[in-house]
């Protein structure tokens, strides 16, 4: 037994020097890694074969050593680490640049273990598991929509002059773009207070013929997927103007029930506390 | 200076006596009570929520030590908690009463959010339980005792399940805010190092070779204390850092 634990851990460290050497290398020749290549409906192609792979695995856990070693107490260290190390990565850096390869690489490493243990551990012999449940396929939705669907994400500036309707945008690269609808600033409100610090921006806009009002912190839902933020306001020579965003996200819905599974797993969490161990020393 | 002198008053209570003192207990409530309404009359002052600089979240946590440590001494009696809780809040306290032109009634718009009192509040209230799980695990990396394990264990879980709290409605507020959950902005990816370090420590708290094991044990309470020093970073080092100019959490 004591041999077969040692073996395994040679093997993940073998696994992970052999990657991260690889993920190293291919960041130093070809640079990052091309995100908008896995854009719909690659990205979905991909899932799928990746859900497959995974669960071939599992089912012949027994049998394969990789399954095995995905599967391991070692592996959850490993993931641990994984995102402290990418979390003190991109802290320290003054462009965070989440999609370099060992970024990459980690993420899915991590999404990769998180499928393995939900399979084994959402329930066992009196039933459904919820805490475990709700927690780890909470942070596996999350982190799972966060990583397939960047590619789907879009974030466009538009600047817009009072009454000039436009509809064209600037991506993030600074390329133009053309948006299906157009938009139109009708006015801007601010107001400060005495120190001269700010407390209300609003821009009163049309968006396709619907005119809406847009601050900081309330966004417009022109659809399920897509919203329009307001980034700044001003005046440039009497003429009113503000800077806005339209972010596509199909993916936030993911991205939310992830959020909520987490939220109510952490309610759990507080509410039943620990069940093993040092409680048993109290006792 | 009542709020600390009814906790200096319940923390020699909680020293001269070996097993719980009700004493204790009650002045160290009563500070925590009179703490509490000092905040809700600030609160009121202010016509905002007293949460949005560095000074007054110093405030809250001040706050939510003195009542971490008593509810560890009300559950667990371990007799020097109120002691050190009372230290911890006085040091953050007297920074705060040294610099009272941290409270500005303005609130910059965008704060003026439903999820800025949760975020911030449930953040402050788990850094104070974890601030207490840091200082048993400190007592118990020093005598080589198993004594506080279950205290440390029922704080780490209650922590943990606000920091998560803390997080998650930080990540709704940012997507009403600038249209992404999550965008490894300097301060979000410190606060995942510090979410992924007490996931760490959870871990090995589930492990029952954690409290048979020597070195294990030692790696738990290390864990721990590795984990408050990169909160630590996350609430305020982050401000010290370069990638501090880019980030829109920094605040003084």
């Amino acid at each position: 037994m004591p041999n077969t634990r040692y073996r395994t851990y040679v093997y993940h460290a073998l696994l992970v020097v052999l990657v991260v050497v690889a993920t190293i290398a291919l960041q130093v020749f070809t640079g990052d890694f091309p995100v908008d290549i896995f854009a719909f409906p690659l990205n979905i192609v991909c899932i799928v074969l990746w859900l497959t792979v995974v669960a071939m695995l599992y089912k012949n856990r027994q049998n394969i050593t990789l399954a095995k070693l995905l599967l391991s107490p070692g592996a959850t260290w490993l993931s641990l680490a994984i995102m402290a190390a990418i979390g003190i990565y991109l802290g320290l850096q003054r462009q965070p640049n989440s999609s370099s390869w060992p970024v990459v690489m980690g993420v899915l490493y991590v999404l990769t273990h998180l499928a393995f243990i939900i399979l084994r551990g959402w329930r066992n012999s009196t039933g459904i598991r919820w805490r475990f449940t709700l927690l780890h396929i909470g942070l596996f939705l999350l982190l799972g929509a966060g990583f397939w669907g960047a590619p789907d994400r879009e974030q466009l500036r538009v600047a817009l002059i009072e009454n000039r309707p436009t509809h064209i945008a600037l991506h993030t690269n600074g390329t133009a773009a053309a948006l299906d609808y157009s938009i139109e600033l009708k006015g801007v409100k601010a107001e400060y207070a005495e120190s001269g610090m700010p407390t209300h921006f609003e821009a009163e806009i049309k968006v396709d013929g619907i005119e809406t009002q847009l601050t900081v912190n309330h966004p417009y839902n022109r659809t399920l997927g897509e919203k329009i933020y307001l980034i700044s306001i001003g005046n440039d020579n009497n003429e009113p103007y503000c800077i806005v965003e339209v972010v596509r996200e199909p993916w936030q819905w993911v991205s939310l029930a992830g959020i909520v599974m987490l939220l109510a797993g952490a309610v759990m969490l507080f509410i039943r506390g620990p069940r093993h161990s040092a409680t048993k020393i109290e006792k | 200076m009542v709020v600390f002198a009814l906790s200096l008053i319940g923390s020699v209570l909680a020293w001269l006596k070996r097993e719980r003192s009700g004493a204790a207990i009650l002045f160290s409530g009563m500070g925590v009570v009179l703490f509490v309404t000092f905040v809700v009359s600030l609160w009121i002052t202010l016509e905002r929520p007293p949460l949005r600089t560095m000074g007054e979240t110093r405030l809250w946590y001040s706050m939510f030590l003195l009542l971490a440590g008593l509810l560890t001494y009300a559950r667990w009696h371990y007799r020097w908690i109120l002691s050190f809780s009372t230290l911890l809040a006085t040091v953050f306290m007297v920074i705060n009463i040294l610099k009272p032109e941290i409270h500005d009634q303005t609130l910059v718009p965008a704060l003026q959010s439903v999820w800025f009192v949760p975020h911030v509040s449930v953040y402050m209230f788990s850094y104070a339980l974890l601030g207490c799980a840091t200082l048993l695990a400190i007592g118990g990396l020093v005598a080589r005792s198993n004594r506080f394990d279950p205290a440390i264990e029922r704080l780490l879980y209650s922590g943990v399940a606000f920091v998560t709290i803390g997080m998650l409605t930080g990540a709704i507020w940012a997507k009403d805010a600038w249209g992404a959950y999550w965008s490894w902005d300097a301060k979000e990816s410190w606060a995942a190092v510090t979410w992924s370090l007490y996931l760490i420590a959870i871990h090995l708290a589930l492990r029952p070779s954690t409290y048979n094991k020597a070195w294990l044990h030692r790696l738990y309470h290390i864990t721990i204390i590795v984990a408050f020093c990169a909160l630590q970073m996350c609430w305020w080092g982050v401000n010290y850092l370069p990638t501090a100019a880019n980030s829109v959490h920094t605040y003084n």
